[in-house]
């Protein structure tokens, strides 16, 4: 169970209005690496570890980038709070507006909704930035997830330097 | 919300330093220092907010808080509004 606390985690007050720092802004809120996609990350895995520690750990960060949802939110908000539509159009958040009027919604900066699923590696891209891929705490295993990125890096590298 | 007077920005500051405190010692459990700090802290957090709460309303509910005034929670600034 989750108990919400009227506050946020750091004090904002933005009085400016910035639509482009807005755009790119809402990528932090629900673009693939952005807060919600984190917590949902962590609340998701820690049912599956292998101990007290870690299952805390998850719960405990997992909560607390709930709070950093709400901050990210929050400045959103507050940048395109007074906006007028032809300003919401020039800035490119024309779409926006159409679908979700000034409502927060989860996307990316070029509006695609938050894609909440774990994360896999593709053929040819991956993520190093989030350890998500790592499934415990284990070290053997974080070793070889580390070797496999390295050998990864090591083949794009060379199929990337042959075509150019 | 105007964290600046009424004391909500020191429960923020108080807050902030239980969460890290906290995580730290989800991490560290026997680090003394850290546990020292923390029921240090969590005390006078719960006593800010007691106050707070007497003139403001409860800060959270489902039973959480000990203050129960409806009316404050939806009246008093939402954390996302400007001040």
């Amino acid at each position: 169970m989750w108990y919400y606390v009227k506050t946020l985690e750091y004090p904002i007050n933005l009085k400016c209005k910035d639509l482009n720092m807005a755009k790119y802004l809402i990528t932090q809120y629900g673009g693939p690496d952005g807060e919600l996609g984190a917590a949902l990350r962590y609340l998701d895995q820690r049912y599956t570890m292998p101990t007290g520690k870690s299952k805390a750990l998850l719960t405990d960060i997992g909560t607390e980038e709930m709070a950093h949802v709400e901050m990210i939110a929050t400045m959103v908000h507050q940048l395109m709070e007074n906006a007028t539509i032809d300003e919401l159009k020039k800035a490119g958040l024309g779409g926006h507006y159409a679908d979700h009027r000034k409502a927060l919604f989860y996307t990316d900066a070029t509006g695609n909704p938050c894609p909440i699923k774990q994360r896999h590696f593709g053929k040819n891209t991956f993520n190093i930035s989030k350890r998500t891929f790592i499934r415990a705490y284990n070290k053997d295993y974080i070793q070889n997830e580390c070797f496999k990125i390295l050998f990864k890096s090591v083949s794009l590298y060379k199929t990337h330097s042959r075509k150019s | 919300m105007c964290p600046c007077k009424d004391g909500l920005k020191n429960i923020m500051m108080y807050q902030f330093c239980a969460v890290d405190l906290n995580l730290y010692l989800d991490n560290f459990p026997d680090d003394k220092n850290a546990s020292e700090d923390y029921s240090k802290v969590s005390c006078k957090l719960t006593s800010l907010i007691h106050d707070y709460e007497k003139t403001h309303g409860p800060l959270t509910n489902f039973g959480s808080s000990f203050i129960e005034n409806p009316k404050a929670w939806t009246d008093e600034p939402w954390p996302w509004e400007n001040y």
